[in-house]
Order: C-alpha cells, then structure tokens, then sequence
C-alpha cells in the first residue's frame, strides 16, 4: 500500500523516474489498476458517507416534492436565459411545467408503493452499489478512450505493448483524488476541473514516457480521438440536418 | 392511470373516438406483459448459470474460428488450436461480472473492452503478427458479424414487408 502511495505522489508530482521504472516493471498493468481502483474509491468516499446518512434519515415526502418542485422551477428559470437564442415560444416555461408536473407526481406516487423490504435497506444498498460502481466507470472510460489512443500512438510510431500504456496511463486517476470534497459546492466543482487538467497532464507525460514520445507527439496522440470523434458527431450531424432538409 | 390522464397530451386525444378505450386496452397490456419481463424472477437467474458458460463458450468458438480464417489470411502462423487456446483466455475479464452480484453495482462497459483488447493480444501472440495485422484481424469478425446481422435485418425487412403489401392487395 505505501508502494502504491508512493508511486501516485511521484505521478502527481511528474517525477521522469518514476514514470520510467514503472513502465519497466513487469506489474505495470496491476499496479496502475491499483492506483485507478484506490483512487476511484478514495473520491468516491464523502458522497458515500453522506448518500448513506440520507438513505438511513426517514424521508418526508411532502419536503421532497416541495425540493424537487423548486429544482424544476430553477431549471425552467435558467432555461429563459437561452429562450431569445433557441427561439423558444414566450410561454414556454408555463408548457413546460404543465407537461413535466405530472410526470413528477406519478413518480412521487410509485415511490410511496409499498416494497417487500423497508425502503431504507433498498437507500442503503443503492448508496453501497453506486460507490462499488466507482471504479468500474471509471475503468470503463479509461480503457474505452485507451484503447484509440493507443491506436493513435502505434501511428505515431509508439511502442509500448498494451500492457505498458495502460499500465502507465491508469496514473491519470491519482489526482482524481480531490473529488473527495465534491459535494462541497463551488468548491467541489472547481477542484473536479483541478482534477481534470492534472489528470490529462499526467496521462500526456504516460503516455510520453512509455512509447519514448517528446510532449508534443503524446499530446497529438492524446487529442486525435477527440478530434476524431468530435468530426465525426459534427458530419453525422451535418447529415441529418440535410436529411431533415431535403424530407422539408 | 390517474396521472396520465392528467397529462395535457391524454386531455388534447381523449376527445379523439374510441381513444379512451383502446388506451386502456394497452395500458393494461403493458402492465400484464413488463412486469413479468422485468420483475426479478428466481427461476430466470438460476438459468442463467447454464446459459451464461454456454453463450460465452459458443462466443469464444465462433470468434475464434472467424478470427483464425483472417489471422491466417494476413499472414498470421497459429495453429486453429493454439489459437482457441490463446482467445479462450481473453474471456478473462468476464469475471468482472461477477461484482454485479452486488444489489445496484454496475460494471459497465469495461468487459466488453477489455475483451477486445484480450483477443487482440491473444491474436498478436499467437500468430506473431504486427500490430497492424493483429488489429485488422480482431476487429474483421465484428465487421463481419455486423454485415451479417445486418444483411439478415434488411432481408427480414423486405420479406416483412412482402408480407404487408401482400395482404394488403388481398
């Protein structure tokens, strides 16, 4: 565990050597799964305890239809900002809440149906899953955008196996650490983006380090699945408005 | 019911004929059919201990073999069984699943990935191909299969609408 410690902090920290013997070990790739699993529960841990309290609390339904009524007000409040640019009708927000309010009560009344056990043991399981399902997401976006880049890489004449690159890439989650404060607002929010740029920053060095690229050539590897992917949504996209076009 | 009725899209085609009715008919419907697909069912999940090892048995031998026909097409120089051998081993991740035991976890699509990836190493190792050669020929089978399943979907089309035109004209 201090070994594992240690080898995120000098991943936090960029340290060259580290990121070095760590690619030349033959437990590259369980290593940084460690370090992605650790560090997914670790952030996780706060809104676990505090989704877990809740679960637990008796829940008044009365206080959360009123919570929830006022979210969706907000929404409909915020979504005047953009009624003049998406050209909206003037009474939008009274459509709105007409066709949504309904849905609202059906879901409040399906809630209130009585289940074969309390439902405080189902919060409590719900609030136990979500936080086990933590690092699964986050290993399914890892190894999902990986595996292009990677591709990207072999391209650029990279070489590092696929055991060294995600090995070494897995580092990204260490910083991810700081979503721990997450429901702290603002706060939580600006540190998820901290979390985010860092995260990027030592996934460029990784994957730097293990295919022997200079900075520049794994920040093109890193970026070219986004562009590609983004060309991609923007052609498809493209298509359809000229579908929708021609069909008048 | 009584909220949907509620709802300004129910108020704005109740005044339609029949409408009423026919909704009814439907909404209940669909009450007798979902619940029983969806609601947890012992018997469903027992079965699944044989017919989980099966379909991931009958996976691993239809990729394996389309798999092996492209390997070998590329240059690859595996023997068929040293090559069931090697993807056999790329239904590693599949234990993954076995978190979902948990009530709420959820895996996602990491196993799906991961698999792929296993098989292309599988491929690379056991034909000693190049990594270019190693991709084409992982991802050939699902190319493959997405043609056919895809070629069966638009025949299926065509005979189903065979089949309308058909009855229509009688």
């Amino acid at each position: 565990m201090k070994e594992l410690v240690q080898l995120a902090w000098d991943a936090l920290t960029f340290k060259h050597e580290a990121y070095a013997q760590h690619v030349a070990r033959a437990d590259v790739l369980k290593r940084g799964l460690a370090v992605l699993v650790l560090a997914s529960l670790l952030a996780g841990t706060v809104s676990f305890i505090i989704n877990f309290v809740n679960g637990l609390r008796p829940m008044d339904p009365v206080a959360q239809q009123q919570e929830v009524e006022q979210g969706l007000r907000d929404f409909v409040e915020s979504l005047k900002a953009i009624g003049p640019v998406w050209d909206l009708p003037p009474n939008f927000d009274e459509q709105m809440l007409k066709y949504i309010r309904p849905n609202i009560e059906m879901g409040f009344r399906i809630a209130e149906l009585n289940t074969p056990l309390p439902k405080r043991v189902g919060n409590v399981l719900e609030s136990i899953g979500a936080f086990l399902s933590l690092p699964f997401s986050r290993l399914a976006g890892w190894i999902g955008y990986g595996v292009w880049v990677m591709l990207a890489a072999k391209l650029l004449g990279g070489r590092a196996t696929a055991r060294q690159m995600l090995g070494t890439t897995a580092l990204y989650a260490a910083p991810h650490v700081l979503n721990v404060l997450s429901p702290i607002p603002c706060l939580g929010g600006l540190l998820g983006l901290v979390a985010m740029a860092w995260g990027i920053a030592i996934y460029v060095k990784a994957l730097a380090v293990a295919n022997g690229f200079t900075i520049g050539r794994a920040v093109v590897a890193t970026i070219v699945p986004v562009l590609f992917f983004g060309v991609l949504a923007m052609l498809g996209m493209l298509g359809f408005l000229i579908v929708m076009l021609m069909a008048g | 019911m009584e909220n949907i009725q509620k709802m300004p899209w129910y108020r704005e085609l109740e005044s339609g004929p029949e409408f009423r009715e026919q909704f009814q008919q439907q909404f209940e419907l669909g009450w007798r059919i979902f619940p029983a697909l969806f609601a947890p069912n012992i018997a469903r999940a027992a079965s699944q201990i044989v017919v989980l090892p099966l379909r991931l048995a009958f996976g691993w031998a239809l990729y394996g073999l389309v798999a092996y026909l492209f390997a070998r097409l590329l240059g690859g120089q595996g023997s068929l069984g040293q090559m069931l051998g090697c993807t056999a081993l790329a239904v590693a991740p599949q234990v993954l699943n076995l978190a979902t035991f948990l009530p709420y976890v959820v895996v996602g699509g990491a196993v799906g990935t991961w698999t792929i990836l296993c098989r292309y190493v599988a491929l690379k190792t056991c034909h000693r191909l190049t990594w270019g050669r190693a991709l084409a020929a992982t991802l050939l089978p699902y190319a493959a299969l997405a043609v056919v399943v895809s070629s069966f979907a638009c025949l299926g089309g065509v005979v189903a609408a065979l089949f309308v035109s058909g009855g229509g004209a009688q």
